[in-house]
């Protein structure tokens, strides 16, 4: 991958996450100007910089994006939760797109197909807003599809086969014109083959494009096959098979009808003539079946090459799918009379003007109603709305081809522009688009009222001021900090040498001198220590980020109300420390949002607001980071987690009763342990918090519960700032040095043999009337015993309470970079880690949980 | 061979890919009142069909493989319906 697609890959994640912050915000708070264009301003940069490279799908898709967020910039569309659900479908998908570029430096194989349909969908609902012309047509997956015109070239008996899978059976027909250029064969496609994988295969036509050639020129390697097809294999299925040629491929929904297209000689019998006078009555009397009887004892007597046999096998098959479309019967009819039979003209049935209305037409004129009832303003950006509408509404009905209504709406929308006043518009609109629901206009209209009052001043892209910030890949990062770690401790060896000056050497002034040097060095190294933990610092609102949109997608599952409150953001901690934090704070959020909060009516009835929170703060504590997360919803019942664990025999009931309340909540990380009463799609199979309590742990945090049954439930992780640096004791034992963690150590005794108690092979001994297990290092480690007079021990803070460990010697405290176990070395059991000291002696880290 | 010849019949056998086009056409273009077997071919690259659309040559014996029978055949039939009536 080249420098300059690695850097794209970068920016584009951060631009989706920015453009995935700003739509959530914009759709509580549909006004907010910064929201709006900070969301325009991600996705257009993107667009700019995706242009650098060949992915088309990609730069076509975010186009298509920014346009519709232009309108709303523009005041045109309102922030609907359905324009927010389409750019978060858009956002994801490049977000996928982008992961595979950094993975295989190219988008995945059936991108161009998803990029179509988002592409079609967003223009649709930017149409919906009434402000493009061009977009209206290529909106066709909404609009009743246009007769394809090559239906005509598949053979008729297979037509007839997808009409009656369609009406009978009720499948999707869909239509796919492969033209493939003329040097395909060249780049080894050959599209005989891709259309034998075409799943369903319904028909298949194939035409030679131009005129034949004289044999003599004859190429056998441009390519002048054409295909088309029909199938009724599930449309996303098509576009896969078809995603590496998609810009020669059309793939489109077929309406049934426009299957019938009767062809043949047109020459028309006058027994046709008197069946078309005679059976448009039959029809309106529902007397299908007597229809049907009568074109086939017509049928058996004309030339069945005629257009008007074709026209009576076509009715005869339409009857015998049991349908009542009568409609199309009368037009199959007056097409066996030799009446030409265009099904695009439907509209022009249902009355002499007006638009035939559609849902999505609905949504159109209703916007368009809004944004004529708004106040007139200043008077260009009048203008502009009039003009916009005009054409909208124009649009809409070419698109139905009411060529009149076009005419007559221009018109209007011109003398609207001269008068300074919308009403001819109005009135068109009313003439025209009468039928549409009135009462749509309610919702979009307010949308649109509240989308004029923002006032949002024009964003210069270019003003967004390049903030010096340096992108560094994190390799780079972690290997600064690995020779740092080595000049630590290669610093170390320093005093070392300063002491062998005077021992060996006999000069105390080089020794002192050495040691005058060391200081330095030492103060640079640590201060260069700090400087590359804070360039690893990251704030937590980088893992806060995704919640926003997780909150939203759980409520809308399970219709409750949450509000999620973000504290702190700012905190900062070691990259690797919020790295971790994302999949454990996700568990705990959808716990909360799915156990904690209640239903809206549940909530209502406590006396609650119908509207749950979840509150996720994080502060510095120390050399700690916290991070709560606390909800107001129904808190953890004690008494049925008591039960649980009682019933799957986690505690035994003496301790069940002595149980405390917070102990009892904190049961909830035991592993295989759930209360949810169903197991529901977001958690609560029973995996879930024992997995927080290990990764967290694992990372040197603790984890704790603390909960007021109908208040509420507080989960408060604590974690180190950094990982980076380990707190040690070294301890000797058998001549080596071990290092133990800090945190895991409670105190260190010296305890007389005599204090040592054998309970059967045990040992354990009195600390301030608590039984303490002792156990020696030298058997952990299968080293030969050594007994003294008074044993060190050290006393470990464990999750199952303290344990002593007797070691041979106590050493020094001392800070560590810990290297993880490599080679053959990693499966090595009861160690975290090695560092190295600064005499070159290595220091195995013990992992106490695996050696006991 | 995807191509077998015999003197005024070619025999297409298995997957008969764009490589075999140009010498399809050449053959083709061979005076005589050439024939063609397709009974043995189970792929036919679009180049091969168009080579066959455009040079017209007799079907000798129709293919066996259902997708070719089904939708090849029908545009090679009316060449393929003279052979048989001549029979």
């Amino acid at each position: 991958m080249s420098a300059l697609l690695d850097q794209f890959v970068e920016e584009a994640g951060d631009l989706l996450e920015g453009a995935g912050a700003a739509l959530l915000i914009l759709e509580r708070n549909p006004t907010d100007e910064r929201a709006i264009n900070d969301l325009f301003r991600s996705v257009h940069t993107l667009k700019g910089t995706s242009a650098l490279f060949e992915f088309p799908a990609l730069t076509k898709l975010v186009h298509a994006g920014e346009d519709l967020l232009d309108c709303v910039r523009e005041g045109i569309l309102p922030v609907t939760g359905e324009l927010v659900d389409l750019q978060l479908e858009m956002l994801d998908l490049l977000r996928n797109w982008i992961d595979a570029v950094r993975a295989n430096g190219d988008l995945p194989g059936d991108a161009a197909g998803f990029s179509r349909d988002l592409i079609a969908r967003l223009a649709a609902s930017k149409a919906g807003a009434g402000a493009s012309i061009a977009l209206l047509s290529a909106t066709s997956a909404h609009l009743p599809a246009v007769a394809c015109d090559w239906l005509g070239t598949l053979a008729e008996n297979d037509r007839v086969t997808a009409f009656r899978a369609a009406l009978e059976d009720g499948l999707t027909i869909i239509g796919i014109a492969y033209e493939p250029d003329k040097d395909c064969y060249f780049r080894a496609e050959d599209p005989l083959l891709t259309c034998r994988g075409v799943p369903e295969l319904l028909a298949l036509s194939i035409q030679t494009v131009g005129p034949d050639p004289a044999l003599a020129d004859f190429d056998p390697y441009a390519c002048r096959l054409s295909f088309h097809a029909l199938s009724t294999a599930p449309r996303a299925e098509l576009e896969h098979l078809f995603r590496y040629v998609s810009d020669q491929v059309r793939i489109d929904e077929i309406r049934p009808e426009h299957l019938a297209l009767p062809a043949g000689s047109p020459k028309v019998d006058p027994a046709c003539s008197t069946f078309a006078e005679a059976c448009p009555a039959l029809v309106e009397q529902g007397q299908f079946a007597e229809v049907r009887e009568r074109a086939l004892t017509l049928l058996a007597s004309i030339d069945a090459g005629g257009r008007s046999a074709s026209a009576l096998r076509w009715l005869a098959a339409l009857i015998e799918t049991g349908t009542d479309k009568a409609d199309w019967m009368m037009r199959l009819v007056s097409a066996v009379g030799g009446a030409r039979l265009d099904w695009s003209a439907a509209a022009t049935d249902l009355g002499p003007a007006a638009v035939p209305t559609s849902e999505l037409v609905d949504r159109i004129v209703a916007e368009q109603r809004g944004i004529l009832a708004l106040p007139a303003g200043d008077a260009a950006l009048f203008a502009g709305r009039i003009a916009s509408v005009g054409r909208t509404l124009a649009n809409v009905a070419a698109a139905h081809r009411a060529t009149g209504a076009v005419q007559q709406i221009e018109a209007a929308t011109a003398s609207a522009l001269e008068a300074a006043d919308p009403g001819p518009l109005v009135a068109a609109l009313a003439v025209y688009f009468g039928a549409c629901a009135e009462q749509s206009s309610a919702g979009p209209n307010a949308g649109a009222a509240d989308a004029a009052a923002v006032k949002v001043e024009p964003v210069n892209p270019r003003d967004a001021r390049q903030s010096r910030v340096l992108k560094v890949d994190q390799a780079k990062v972690d290997r600064l900090m690995a020779l740092i770690g080595e000049l630590v401790v290669a610093k170390n060896a320093l005093p070392f040498l300063a002491r062998r000056a005077e021992a060996v050497h006999g000069s105390r002034e080089m020794s002192r001198e050495i040691g005058q040097r060391y200081s330095v060095i030492d103060r640079l190294a640590q201060a260069m220590q700090e400087a590359i933990m804070e360039v690893r610092l990251l704030p937590v609102s980088e893992v806060f980020a995704r919640f926003p949109r997780l909150i939203r997608d759980i409520s809308r599952k399970l219709d409750k109300q949450i509000e999620l409150v973000l504290e702190g953001g700012e905190t900062q901690a070691d990259k690797n420390i919020i790295e971790l934090l994302g999949d454990p704070l996700i568990h705990i959020v959808r716990n909360s949002a799915d156990h904690g909060i209640e239903l809206p009516q549940v909530r209502m009835a406590n006396g609650k607001p119908a509207h749950g929170t979840i509150r996720l703060r994080a502060m510095q504590e120390g050399d700690l980071v916290i991070i709560e997360v606390t909800d107001d919803g129904r808190g953890v019942d004690t008494a049925r987690v008591i039960a649980k664990a009682l019933e799957r025999g986690l505690i035994d009931p003496e301790a069940a009763e002595r149980m405390t309340p917070a102990e009892a909540a904190n049961l909830i990380f035991h592993p295989g342990l759930s209360t949810a009463d169903a197991v529901s799609d977001l958690s609560g199979r029973g995996v879930g918090m024992d997995v927080v309590q290990t990764s967290i742990r694992d990372a040197g945090g603790s984890v704790a519960v603390s909960s007021q049954p109908g208040i509420g439930t507080t989960v408060r992780l604590a974690l180190p700032l950094s990982m980076a640096v380990m707190r040690v004791m070294t301890i000797e034992t058998a001549g080596a040095l071990y290092g133990v963690p800090i945190d895991l150590i409670a105190e260190t005794v010296r305890v007389d043999a005599g204090a040592i108690r054998t309970i059967k092979q045990s040992e354990a001994f009195l600390l301030r009337d608590t039984i303490v297990p002792l156990v020696r290092l030298r058997r952990l480690l299968r080293l030969p015993g050594r007994f003294e007079d008074r044993e060190a021990v050290l006393v470990l803070r464990l999750p199952d309470g303290l344990v002593g460990m007797i070691v041979d010697r106590f050493d020094e405290h001392m800070d560590i970079i810990l290297k993880p176990l490599e080679g053959i070395l990693v499966g090595l059991k009861g160690f975290a880690g090695t560092a190295l000291l600064g005499d070159g002696r290595v220091l195995m880290v013990l992992a106490v949980k695996e050696l006991l | 061979m995807p191509l077998e010849f015999r003197d005024d019949e070619v025999r297409l056998v298995g997957t008969c890919g764009a490589d075999e086009a140009l010498e399809l056409s050449d053959w083709l273009s061979n005076p005589g009142v050439p024939k063609v077997d397709l009974a043995a071919c189970t792929n036919l690259h679009p180049a091969l069909l168009q080579t066959l659309l455009a040079f017209k040559p007799a079907i000798a014996v129709e293919p066996t493989d259902p997708f070719l029978v089904r939708w090849i055949l029908p545009l090679l039939a009316p060449a393929a319906g003279v052979t048989r009536s001549s029979e």
